[in-house]
């Protein structure tokens, strides 16, 4: 074997120990920007770490159940409040198709495959751990690319909102209501007082006729016994003077009857439209329930008597008239109800409203024998929105403003008897300031 | 050009002929880096032209040949030294057409100065692919050398047609599998 050149050698030791010196030169290189890198890095992942844990912060404290999935809906992650909102732990939940707590079948065509795609605000129903539904608003976008689509989803209990919005379209409706019945108010009173005016000289005219045809009658008598004419007498048959002297002053008597009828309604009707005043004023109970009771008789008149049973001794009362009459108003319409609702038909309705003095309250039992409430019924009866009247026929506001303006405007008291099938009384109790009872 | 290409080239030569020729070469090339190659160095690609050449003075083999030879022996280097980019792979059109999606994007991150050939792959069916080179160096000969070393490690029978365009920077390559047919 031929021994290896010297010269030849020592180029290719040349040659190597150059190599070597310029692999020194890239591994130092390599090594400094590998240490640059590094420390980019590490502030890179300090800045990721302050950016992450600002994000799981937002997605634990945001009010909302925030669920990510893959395309085929298989639950990844649950925050914190989709946790509380389904009853259900992150754990459980994940690998669970998200149709299990949503009904994502009622979307129309959600395009889940196409990305960065916002459905915005839909509302579907949600469905916790123990099966219980609860309405929900949805929001839902893509994220990631193909092939690893994922779907974040953005839930919000909307319970409490449509409670809000059913209990706001309820009170537009009130108000409108109230506002056409106090146009009706005002209406009525305007009417009443332009009836006042014609019943009182129709009243006077029929008085001045009473007594005159009273006179008329007695001349003719006078004139007869003057003449020596007999009842037989030709003149008194042909105008048929006995029957006109029977009959005329029952006719006007009659009249007047109606006429003093009119008058009661028109006052009474005046008196409810106009309360003398938005303030307390010194009232008759008794004259209040009598005007209400005048008021309302179209309501209970078909279905049961109404029997008052007022101690005519009471004080008067420091009082919102106003008020006062929409308290007994509510109260007889609702026993009107009671007795129309009632399985016996048979036993005439009635509904009795008592006044009684009792050393310093005036106590008031409006009862009826209508169908009586339950004990659970008794329990929510002042509710406001509680009603068991079908829609149209109460709005569950008239007992909750009854025992408002009861107890908060007349420092009152109201309370609730009643028996299923027998009947029901309210009791309404109202202090008096002053010791010793006026009358009124 | 990357120094790994240089230091697999001499080796060849070394393997291939002597270590004689190698000092031969690098001395008839007169270079710049003096033939001192590191592998993760980074030298001019004008080099590799040189001491091609030379080699195909001193050996008489044309230098096409030789860039084909050459391209063959450094797939098998690719082979033992970078086992990753070959796994899931078991056959040649599979592997080849991860060489622009896969393997340059992998070679970018580690070398980032790396100055890598497009090879785009145009068509490809089971028996069928047609690719194309595209690179200022001209070196479609390596490339195709390459090719051939990838169908040899596959143990596949490949027809290479190609197309040389605008003084090679442009190669097309028309590649189609040769069915063994058996007799019995």
């Amino acid at each position: 074997m031929r021994s290896p050149d010297p010269e030849r050698l020592l180029k290719r030791l040349e040659r190597e120990k150059r190599a070597r010196l310029e692999a020194e030169r890239l591994l130092e290189e390599k090594s400094l920007s590998l240490y640059l890198a590094n420390q980019e890095m590490e502030v890179a992942h300090r800045s990721q770490q302050r950016i992450t844990e600002d994000l799981n912060a937002i997605l634990e404290k945001i009010p909302r159940g925030i669920i990510l999935t893959d395309a085929e809906g298989t639950i990844l992650k649950v925050n914190k409040h989709g946790e509380k909102l389904f009853d259900v732990s992150a754990e459980q939940a994940a690998g669970i198709n998200l149709k299990s707590y949503l009904s994502l079948d009622d979307l129309a065509d959600p395009k889940l495959n196409e990305p960065l795609v916002d459905a915005g605000d839909l509302r579907i129903t949600g469905t916790r751990a123990d099966k219980s539904s609860f309405p929900v608003e949805l929001a839902f976008t893509t994220v990631g690319e193909e092939p690893d689509i994922r779907v974040l989803w953005m839930v919000r209990d909307i319970t409490l909102r449509l409670a809000a919005e059913t209990e706001q379209r309820r009170l537009e409706q009130d108000l409108k209501q109230a506002q056409k019945l106090e146009s009706l108010g005002t209406l009525a009173g305007g009417i009443a007082h332009e009836l006042n005016t014609p019943i009182q000289f129709v009243t006077d005219n029929m008085n001045f006729l009473s007594e005159t045809v009273t006179n008329l009658l007695s001349a003719i008598d006078g004139y007869e016994k003057r003449l020596d004419l007999t009842s037989n007498d030709s003149i008194r048959k042909e105008f048929d003077i006995d029957y006109l002297a029977e009959e005329a002053p029952q006719a006007i008597s009659q009249s007047l009857d109606g006429l003093k009828r009119i008058t009661d309604i028109v006052l009474a009707v005046k008196k409810f439209s106009y309360p003398t005043s938005s303030g307390k004023t010194e009232n008759d109970l008794n004259d209040v329930i009598r005007t209400t009771a005048t008021v309302s008789k179209n309501q209970w008149k078909y279905v049961a008597s109404l029997d008052l049973d007022l101690d005519e001794d009471i004080p008067s009362l420091s009082s919102n008239a106003g008020e006062l009459n929409q308290v007994f108003l509510n109260l007889i319409v609702n026993a009107a109800h009671a007795i129309e609702d009632r399985a016996d038909k048979a036993t005439p309705g009635q509904i009795k409203i008592q006044t009684k003095y009792t050393a310093s309250a005036i106590e008031c039992r409006v009862s009826d024998n209508g169908s009586g409430m339950t004990k659970d019924i008794i329990e929510k009866v002042f509710n406001p929105f509680f009603t068991t009247k079908d829609p149209g026929r109460g709005t569950g506001q008239g007992l909750s403003i009854v025992h408002s303006i009861v107890t908060l405007s007349h420092s009152g008291d109201i309370i609730v008897e009643s028996k299923v099938g027998q009947g029901t009384a309210f009791v309404l109790t109202f202090p008096v300031l002053s010791a010793e009872p006026t009358p009124a | 050009m990357k120094g790994i290409v240089f230091r697999e080239f001499l080796d060849m030569v070394e393997d291939e002929y002597s270590a004689d020729l190698v000092d031969d070469i690098i001395d008839d090339s007169v270079l710049p880096s003096g033939g001192a190659y590191t592998t993760v160095g980074t030298y001019d690609h004008a080099e590799m032209g040189k001491l091609v050449v030379a080699l195909s003075k001193r050996t008489g083999a044309n230098v096409p040949d030789l860039l084909k030879a050459y391209g063959r022996h450094l797939f098998s280097r690719f082979f033992a030294g970078y086992p990753q980019f070959f796994e899931g792979i078991n056959e040649s059109f599979g592997f080849l057409s991860t060489i622009e999606s896969f393997i340059h994007v992998e070679v970018k991150k580690l070398y980032p100065d790396a100055e890598l050939p497009a090879f785009e792959t145009l068509e490809m069916s089971p028996d069928y692919m047609r690719m194309i080179y595209r690179s200022p160096r001209c070196l479609g000969d390596f490339a195709e050398g390459l090719m051939e070393g990838c169908f040899e490690h596959y143990k596949d029978s490949v027809i290479i047609s190609r197309q040389d365009e605008h003084e090679g920077r442009i190669v097309k390559f028309e590649l189609k599998k040769a069915h063994q047919e058996s007799f019995s």
